[in-house]
């Protein structure tokens, strides 16, 4: 999920920067004053959640929580993402500075996309819509940050010879592990605290 | 009422699972490590994920210190990738593993070439005078670095691994601090940008 310094080529690295930072002005734009120890608690959601390692794959792999963070942050989700992964590089020497732009863009482009086509169900308040959208949240926006990291690789014209398809199916059950765990995390805020759900979409 | 309950158990048992396991599997996946030692006039790299995972199958490059590559290879099964010792002062090895991994580190031979015996050095022996003395002295200096090489070889491979350095707590909970100081920030220019 963390493209490590060194990789990209330069005009990669630069174009991921350029949307990222795009992204987060429009993000942090769009905070309201009472949302923002939302996005500070989701954020430091998604800087612990990739310590927990599932053992699936060539690479390992983390939950990432990006659809979650999508669904409730929408465009915020690009700042609270950034921040994250600025702090998860500098302290736990993930991913790296100068490809924080494409990682970020990686992972916060799918969270808006899911924030965008899942909302609806979300809002209407029913549990079993809310569980569907959940889960599908949790599980497209994670295909599609694996779709965005293949991709960034493959743009980076150092032959890295990536079976896409591979990649894809190793990482299904994480995938099925983040649908579950949005859709637990929505219930459970449903329950316990509805107002995030319902209003606090920035 | 039963199904609240039930609900309420599950998340108490999700919010239980999360906490545990950051709390107790602290191992970051999600990096890989490399590490070089020298046994004889060999190389021995070793490419693992930060959970000990072993790096598999990823690409090994040597590079001399003015960037230009002396070889390349692959890790086998174990993580492991072995190749002769360059006649090079210090070598930097760089290991690309799959989905966007890689890191590198640099293996020194601290002064003299990573072969033994790269750079001739004066030998002190005046007590053997004789050519003779001097076969007899290479050979007992031989044996004895190579002896040395094998027996130091797993600490040089414990040393390597201690050197990484690791998560700790006091990482993730200064992150977090980052985190909720720069949410108070941010919220505290906001508010007063709408005072004023």
């Amino acid at each position: 999920m963390h493209i490590s310094e060194g990789i990209c080529s330069p005009p990669v690295l630069a174009a991921g920067m350029f949307l990222a930072v795009a992204g987060v002005a429009y993000g942090t734009k769009k905070i309201e004053t009472e949302n923002i120890p939302k996005v500070g608690v989701l954020s430091s959601a998604f800087f612990v959640v990739s310590l927990i390692h599932i053992p699936v794959g060539p690479a390992g792999v983390h939950l990432v929580l990006n659809g979650l963070m999508g669904l409730l942050l929408g465009w915020a989700a690009f700042p609270a993402i950034m921040i994250a992964l600025l702090l998860q590089g500098v302290l736990f020497q993930y991913g790296g500075i100068t490809s924080l732009g494409v990682n970020t863009v990686n992972m916060a482009l799918p969270a808006v996309l899911c924030y965008y086509l899942f909302r609806g169900l979300v809002k209407s308040g029913d549990i079993r819509r809310i569980a569907i959208a959940g889960f599908a949240c949790g599980f497209l926006s994670l295909m599609l940050s694996i779709a965005a990291v293949v991709l960034t690789l493959l743009l980076t014209e150092r032959g890295f010879l990536v079976a896409a398809q591979v990649i894809l199916a190793v990482h299904v059950p994480v995938m099925v592990i983040e649908g579950l765990i949005t859709a637990f995390a929505l219930l459970f805020l449903r329950k316990a605290k509805p107002e995030i759900i319902e209003v606090g979409v920035c | 009422m039963l199904k609240n309950r039930l609900m309420n158990l599950c998340a108490a048992i999700f919010l239980l699972f999360m906490m545990g396991s950051t709390l107790v599997d602290r191992a970051d996946a999600h990096r890989v490590m490399v590490f070089a030692y020298l046994e004889g006039e060999k190389v021995h790299v070793e490419g693992y994920f930060a959970d000990g995972k072993k790096a598999r199958d990823s690409l090994v490059e040597v590079f001399a210190k003015d960037g230009a590559k002396v070889l390349e290879g692959r890790t086998d099964e174990n993580g492991l990738f072995t190749f002769p010792a360059p006649a090079l002062p210090a070598i930097r090895i760089v290991l690309t593993a799959s989905m966007g991994h890689r890191v590198e580190c640099i293996l020194d031979g601290a002064g003299d070439t990573l072969v033994p015996g790269g750079i001739k050095k004066e030998t002190s022996g005046a007590a053997l005078p004789s050519a003779e003395g001097a076969v007899i002295e290479d050979r007992i200096r031989a044996i004895v670095s190579e002896e040395l090489d094998r027996k130091l070889a797993p600490l040089a491979r414990e040393v390597a691994l201690l050197r990484e350095r690791r998560t700790s707590l006091a990482d993730i909970i200064g992150g977090i601090g980052y985190i909720v100081g720069l949410a108070g920030l941010f919220m505290y220019f906001k508010v007063r940008g709408k005072e004023g």
